[in-house]
């Protein structure tokens, strides 16, 4: 199997400033040279705790912050879920118009063809059509994620990125959300970068996990050899808390 | 009252006035909590349970609102009594922590100040008695480096360290029963467990009854003894924990367990 | 149903109430009533009647169709002032808003030192400038009304530029003009429109005072704060006088009030 997305020490630098207008520049290292690759159809997961760093490897891998290092996305695009569908959407617009101002940006401009793509791609995401009319503030949280999904879905990618997709949902839900992401990865072929905090959701979702302390890749497995036989102490540590 | 019965809730039903259509967003709502116990309340979002909690804790408005049925708390009803005997049985007899710790804590109020407050309002303490309480409270939640811990602002804690700082406030006073509505859900999965646990020991040591409401049946199924799952506002199965988990009647609990991530505990790494 | 009772009372007095005030206008526009400016010394401070039924002031012009006249030309004042002052502050709002840096530092700083002045006084140099006149007042007050506007957008510009669902439409390739005007300008609309209710109620107390100072409308067109000051002088003589223009103020502020206390949250 080819890469779809190879990742080749990484780092990322914020600076910030301590102590006010005349404070002193304080510059964090986020990633510290963090090398991975995704293969073509594969789940790979990417478990840190806030702060680890997690989700700004998948802004570098977006180009959405500046970083050193290499990121080398084979002839794919990526496309990025978020972990609040409410913030995600665009409050004051319906659905059907997010979807077909999507496909717009994608380079459809057929107006016809829009509302035709919108409608499959609303079932596409286990929604019905009666769902274009609503606004976001009127649909339920996982409502709202099918919708960010279908909209992450518009541009063709052959990476999903998923930044803690169903952290914000309730546990029922949760489950419906990654059977939709299991079934659109084997439909579709998508590899998916999941992002997560927890180790009980990544268990049977991912195909490969990394985990992530500080900015450094601590451990990297298939998830029954990671979770049966850890190596970090920082793994372990995880693993006690489910 | 029974023994060792501490709060009866009988018959709740909350029904919202402040729109043109009423609402009812609890209906026949029962409970009956026992000194020392811990009882979970499941459920989704906008099933109630948090509605419910917040009449217990005496914290719905009593505008725009009608909410009928019982809650008696040490031979009282919480619905009837005056506002004054209210806030004396609130804080002091009932507290409540809350899912998002950040904003439940005052954001320019330096963490001492916000854990010692209860003790102002509801005792006569001088300022050392005052002080030696607060930093009791704060060793006792788990807290590393406590004096330097009260010094600081809420926005310099992490999530887990806050949630801590929320349930020192809430145990100060040393209430008989602690309501916490979702006090996990938005932290890290490590943090949970230390927060779950520490709720445990304090439950152990102080014999506070715990109110546990959370969507995550799992940690409800590791933490209390009693559960009661709720659905549209309706309260549809409750029972001990293990039977409820190992034997559910409802079709809607079978689906919350079947949510539940399946992980084989026995190839799974253990310290001990 | 999402409106609570009392934000749905307020809001229907405030509907009303402007359309009593709409149709009032509206009715000097097509009943034929005397000339606003035409002068009669026979019916100098004629009392109320039939026939003139607000009376007449001190040249004998009738009451009635001049508050009509001066409602109408308060009313093209404020309009004109609030439209000047939201487009350029959505304008100057957004780019700051947006992109901030140094175009934000700038822009925001002049913005201060306008936002320094009380409108009046800003609008009162203007008027030294330019002169006095019913167009000078729209300009001079539109001018001085431009900063709490941009101020108000940019704060929503600010808020909205780092929610997750720009990111999202930039990430589809959405042009920044894209995103600002189609994507994020929709959401600053509620509190946008809070604010044009309350700052056209700011522009007809602001033209009045002008008018009544002298420097707005120019004699002898009608104008309510001119009105107003013309009948001070008569108080006590022709109380109708300056009840009427009063009234009419009051009845504009009130509806428009009430309709932006409909609007909040």
């Amino acid at each position: 199997m080819s890469e779809i997305l190879k990742v080749r020490d990484l780092n990322v630098k914020f600076n910030s400033r301590v102590g006010g207008v005349f404070g002193n520049t304080v510059t964090k290292e986020v990633l510290k040279g963090v090398s991975f690759d995704i293969k073509e159809g594969e789940i790979l997961g990417l478990v840190g705790e806030s702060g680890s760093g997690k989700s700004t490897i998948a802004k570098a891998v977006l180009s959405l912050v500046p970083y050193e290092g290499e990121v080398v996305m084979n002839n794919a695009r990526a496309s990025m879920v978020f972990q609040d569908p409410k913030g995600s959407l665009n409050p004051s617009k319906r659905v059907g118009w997010l979807l077909e101002e999507a496909l717009y940006l994608s380079g459809e401009k057929d107006k016809e063809q829009r509302s035709k793509k919108a409608r499959e791609m609303i079932l596409t995401v286990g929604l019905k059509e009666e769902h274009l009319m609503r606004y976001p503030s009127e649909l339920s949280g996982g409502q709202r994620q099918r919708v960010c999904i279908g909209l992450a879905l518009i541009p063709g990618p052959r990476l999903l990125i998923a930044d803690e997709p169903v952290s914000a949902l309730d546990v029922t839900i949760q489950a419906q959300i990654l059977e939709l992401l299991k079934d659109l990865q084997q439909k579709l072929g998508l590899s998916i970068l999941f992002i997560s905090h927890d180790l009980r959701v990544v268990y049977n979702f991912c195909d490969r996990l990394i985990i992530l302390k500080s900015g450094n890749i601590v451990e990297e497995g298939i998830p029954e050899q990671v979770y049966a036989h850890p190596v970090a102490d920082y793994t372990k540590e995880l693993l006690s808390s489910i | 009252m029974e023994n060792g019965v501490l709060l009866e809730v009988t018959d709740l039903n909350i029904e919202f006035h402040d729109h043109i259509i009423p609402e009812t967003v609890v209906y026949d709502f029962d409970l009956t909590l026992r000194e020392g116990e811990i009882v979970g309340l499941v459920g989704e979002s906008g099933s109630g349970k948090s509605m419910s909690a917040l009449a217990i804790a005496g914290l719905l408005s009593r505008k725009d609102m009608k909410k009928r049925g019982q809650i008696y708390y040490d031979g009282k009803d919480l619905l009837s009594i005056s506002r004054n005997e209210l806030r004396s049985i609130q804080g002091n007899d009932i507290s409540m922590i809350f899912q998002e710790p950040l904003t439940s804590l005052n954001p320019v109020k330096k963490i001492y100040d916000q854990v010692e407050e209860p003790l102002r309002i509801h005792t006569e303490l001088d300022k050392e008695q005052r002080y030696e309480k607060v930093l009791k409270i704060l060793k006792e939640v788990e807290l590393d480096d406590p004096e330097h811990v009260m010094k600081q602002y809420p926005h310099e804690l992490s999530g887990g360290m806050r949630q801590r700082v929320m349930i020192a406030t809430a145990m100060i006073m040393e209430p008989k029963i602690l309501i916490a509505d979702e006090p996990t859900t938005a932290l890290d999965v490590t943090i949970q467990s230390q927060i779950v646990k520490l709720l445990k020991k304090l439950n152990a040591q102080r014999k506070t009854a715990i109110l546990f409401i959370s969507h995550d049946l799992s940690l409800v199924n590791s933490l209390c003894e009693r559960v009661l799952v709720m659905k549209d506002g309706y309260i549809v199965e409750s029972g001990p924990t293990k039977q409820v988990f190992n034997d559910p009647k409802e079709e809607y609990t079978k689906k919350l367990i079947a949510a539940i991530p399946k992980i084989d505990m026995t190839k799974v790494y253990r310290n001990e | 149903m999402k409106t609570s009772k009392k934000k749905n009372i307020n809001f229907i007095l405030g509907i009303s109430v402007i359309s009593v005030m709409a149709l009032f206008i509206l009715c000097g526009k097509i009943l034929p009533l005397r000339d606003p400016n035409a002068i009669d010394a026979s019916l100098k401070f004629a009392s109320p009647s039939l026939k003139h039924p607000f009376g007449c002031d001190n040249f004998g012009r009738e009451i009635l169709s001049r508050v009509m006249e001066g409602s109408f030309s308060t009313f093209l004042i404020a309009l004109g002032t609030v439209f000047i002052g939201t487009f350029f502050g959505i304008i100057i709002g957004a780019l700051t808003g947006y992109f901030g840096g140094v175009v934000d530092e700038v822009l925001m700083r002049i913005n201060d030192a306008i936002f320094a002045f009380p409108s009046i006084l800003l609008a009162l140099l203007f008027i030294s400038l330019l002169g006095p006149g019913t167009y000078q007042v729209v300009i001079a007050l539109g001018i001085a009304f431009i900063p709490s506007f941009a101020r108000i957008v940019r704060g929503e510009f600010l808020k909205n530029r780092n929610m997750d669902y720009v990111k999202c439409a930039k990430l589809l390739g959405a042009s920044d003009l894209r995103i600002m005007v189609i994507h994020i300008l929709p959401n600053t609309l509620k509190v946008l429109l809070n604010s044009v209710l309350i700052g056209f109620n700011n522009a007809v107390l602001a033209e009045a005072s002008m008018s009544f100072l002298g420097i707005g409308v120019q004699p002898p067109d009608p104008s309510l704060g001119r009105m107003l000051s013309e009948a001070q002088a008569y108080l006590f003589k022709a109380p109708n006088y300056a009840l009427f223009p009063g009234l009419a103020i009051i009845l504009m502020v009130l509806g428009f009030g009430l309709l932006s206390d409909s609007f909040e949250k």
